[in-house]
């Protein structure tokens, strides 16, 4: 516990001492503005589906972009034959670093509160679906990261490891929005492993033991194999 | 392959095989919280009820056209989410399909063969506005049978729309609505507008009762809508006896007969007085007066010149003030009465009986009593609305006593050969009557608002059946319509929320590298 804390409070430091996070976190929160202001007065009712529906979208790329580095950057520089030194076991690395990962994400949501504010501002909005909006926006958030990390872990090279978690996510994003070339059988189980789906279902203020349990069980696979495959290189 | 490397497949395999059954398993047993605080996301237990209750395939057709602009697209997914929920709690039976008939003849065809016509809807296409065909119905086949609703305008009513019509399709007998005739009660020409509203749902009937013909069992509620002639003692022992083998009653009465025109008010002797206060409910001869109330149009004569203006008469009292805890009536929109009598329950508990106030006048009311004159341009003064929350429509529930307990009754020769006092009933089952103190409110002369007929609609759906049909159709809806600002305040709130988040964290960044020059700074004075 006190390594995963101690490897978690040192990548969390090392995001904010580097520019890279600012700039990612920057472009993030702006097109988010971008998305939901431009689309507030048009729709003009007071809630925050479109931004809770635009946020994932937006995390194809930030979720990668944030994790790429994590793992491949200490393969490549061999700190991770350091770290591997110390009694620290491989799990506690990645659990580590994708806590670290997720904390950064979930700041980068916290300027993003104001558009919940501005809405109670301008006219009246219930605070359930919000809940759980930022709910499963911290889960859909999880579920890119634990892959981010995976992905981290396969290579050295940061863009090769950006591209893999991309792909990755991508198609877990992509599933439920190409049920229509699907035959019927295999289409209800893309659905199910789609992002987007359960997301939806957080998003109206419904909070669902079925989307909680998807969440956790994709975010504890890919932990799980970001694991094996970061101790891969003992057993030679 | 190495050992390790078959043992390590060997372990992935037992945990992703141990994951994915865990959410296999989790698919069939969940549970599920919701945020929204009026369970907007939830299907109403009524409608549980009905689609677990699905002993064959129904199947919702959806015609929807895909991509349509901004409010209808948010109509689809709404509907999706409902159909969903549907789907989950029906055991299998319920299923549903979207399809898209634009740009398909056939399917098109299909459509307005289920009657679902063509709606149309603005769209932004090459950067222009246009006009384009949508479709936005529904059609639901269960068996051999159909319904449909055509297009679908009210989200908020939309879990209402779904169930009655599964309501509709699954129950073997439609509930008969008897309309008392005999009376001077107006007809179902008079009606309308009541009678399309209640049709969806019931079958409406004409009853009768002046050749002593007692009320078939098979009336699931009889409706007395503002008879202005007396009731003979016959008359009220089939009314009470219908009510003592556990039939409902709606009662709408005009207790005072007054019209705008007449310019006066007289007071009705019914002789159904009696028969109503055994149930624990008394119509109070007067007339209540509101300061929120309905508009007149009264001529106005002016030198030469007369025009008709528009004033407000407390006379036309608007009701809303719904009882909040009522299932029956809360969140209902407000009533328009047309003359309305208040209405005393205070005898009810006494009699066993439990009675509920669903809808009073607001807290400046008063009432007008013995002499009744009508002039829309009398003077109205503050000392005239002393009154608070004057109850105007009750409804009644318990084990009813009959008026003719212990009483003989001297029926009128027609009926006495066929009716058999000796089967007299002295007490009812369980079961309950509403009392409105106006019977014009559902004319369609004096009333006119569709939420009249709603108000109405959901008192006979709450004698007639108690899974609650009526609960659903109160059910607000979450999303509201911003408050309306100007143009400026837009341009102001927009470029806020484009620049403040990311500026806050442009901040950290400078302060926290600041600090860190700083520190070093410190350091390297230190050294």
């Amino acid at each position: 516990m006190d390594n995963i804390k101690t490897i978690f409070a040192k990548e969390l430091r090392s995001f904010f001492d580097s520019p890279m996070a600012y700039i990612i976190i920057v472009v993030f929160v702006g097109l988010l503005g971008w998305f939901f202001t431009s689309s507030l007065f048009l729709a003009n009712i007071s809630t925050l589906r479109t931004f809770f529906e635009t946020a994932p979208f937006l995390l194809l790329f930030f979720g990668p972009a944030i994790t790429m580095r994590l793992i491949s950057e200490e393969k490549k520089a061999g700190t991770i034959e350091l770290l591997a030194t110390k009694p620290i076991k491989d799990f506690e690395i990645i659990i580590g670093k994708f806590l670290a990962g997720w904390a950064l994400y979930a700041i980068a949501l916290v300027p993003t509160l104001m558009y919940y504010f501005t809405i109670t501002m301008l006219g009246s909005i219930e605070l359930g679906p919000v809940v759980g909006g930022y709910l499963g926006l911290l889960l859909v958030g999880g579920v890119f990261i634990s892959i981010g990390v995976f992905g981290s872990t396969l290579t050295e090279n940061q863009v090769v490891a950006f591209i893999v978690s991309f792909l990755l996510v991508f198609i877990l994003f992509i599933l439920d929005k190409i049920l229509l070339f699907v035959p019927g059988g295999l289409a209800s189980i893309f659905e199910y492993l789609s992002i987007d789906y359960h997301f939806s279902n957080i998003a109206r203020g419904v909070i669902d033991t079925r989307d909680l349990i998807y969440y956790f069980s994709a975010i504890g696979i890919m932990i799980y194999l970001s694991t094996i495959i970061l101790s891969k290189r003992r057993w030679a | 392959m190495s050992k390790k490397r078959q043992q390590v497949l060997l372990q992935i395999l037992l945990v992703v095989g141990i994951i994915v059954f865990i959410n296999i398993i989790s698919v069939r047993i969940f549970t599920r919280l919701d945020l929204t605080s009026s369970k907007a996301y939830s299907l109403s237990d009524a409608s549980k009820k009905l689609v677990q209750s699905l002993e064959d395939n129904f199947l919702v057709k959806v015609y929807f056209t895909a991509e349509l602009p901004a409010p209808y697209n948010n109509n689809r997914r709404m509907l999706k989410d409902q159909l969903d929920d549907y789907r989950a709690y029906s055991k299998g039976n319920f299923q549903y399909e979207f399809i898209d008939p634009s740009a398909n003849p056939e399917l098109e065809q299909e459509a307005q063969r289920y009657q679902i016509p063509p709606v149309q809807v603005q769209v932004v296409k090459d950067d222009k506005l246009q006009i384009e065909k949508a479709y936005m119905g529904l059609v639901f086949l269960y068996g051999d049978k159909q319904e449909h609703i055509p297009v679908i305008q009210n989200l908020d009513k939309l879990e209402y729309e779904i169930s009655s019509r599964l309501k509709k399709l699954t129950s073997h007998t439609q509930y008969k609505i008897g309309f008392l005739t005999g009376h001077g009660e107006p007809s179902f020409e008079q009606m309308k507008q009541l009678q399309q509203t209640l049709s969806d749902m019931y079958e409406l009937v004409p009853v009768s009762i002046a050749n002593g013909q007692e009320l078939a069992s098979d009336i699931s509620a009889l409706v007395i809508v503002a008879p202005n002639q007396s009731f003979t003692e016959t008359d009220k022992y089939i009314i009470d006896q219908y009510l003592m083998r556990g039939g409902k009653i709606a009662f709408f009465i005009n207790q005072i007969d007054a019209s705008l025109q007449k310019q006066t008010g007289q007071a009705l002797s019914l002789n159904i007085e009696d028969l109503i206060e055994s149930y624990g409910v008394r119509i109070n001869a007067d007339m209540v007066r509101d300061a929120r109330c309905a508009n007149v149009t009264i001529q106005q004569q002016s030198g030469f010149m007369t025009f008709q203006s528009q004033v407000p008469f407390p006379y036309l009292p608007i009701g809303s003030e719904f009882n909040p805890n009522s299932v029956i009536v809360k969140n209902l929109g407000p009533v328009i009465f047309h003359f309305v009598s208040s209405i005393d329950t205070s005898f009810a508990k006494a009699k066993g009986l439990n009675a509920t106030v669903l809808l009073s006048s607001s807290n400046k009311a008063g009432r007008m009593q013995g002499m009744f004159l009508i002039n829309p341009t009398m003077p109205f003064t503050a000392d005239m609305f002393t009154e608070q929350f004057i109850p105007l429509a009750v409804s009644v529930e318990g084990s009813f006593k009959s008026l003719f307990a212990g009483k003989n009754v001297s029926l009128d020769s027609l009926a006495k050969h066929a009716i058999d006092q000796t089967k007299k009933l002295t007490s009812s089952v369980q079961t309950k009557i509403v009392v409105v103190g106006d019977g014009d409110f559902i004319q369609d002369t004096y009333a006119g608002t569709k939420d009249n007929m709603v108000f109405a609609n959901n008192l006979i759906d709450w004698l007639v059946d108690d899974i609650g049909l009526a609960s659903i159709r109160t059910k607000e809806l979450a999303v509201k319509p911003l408050d309306e600002v100007s143009d400026g305040t837009r341009t102001f709130v927009k470029s806020l929320n484009l620049v403040v988040p990311p500026l806050i964290i442009v901040l950290i960044g400078i302060v926290r590298w600041r600090l860190r020059v700083s520190r070093r700074k410190r350091i390297e004075m230190s050294i």
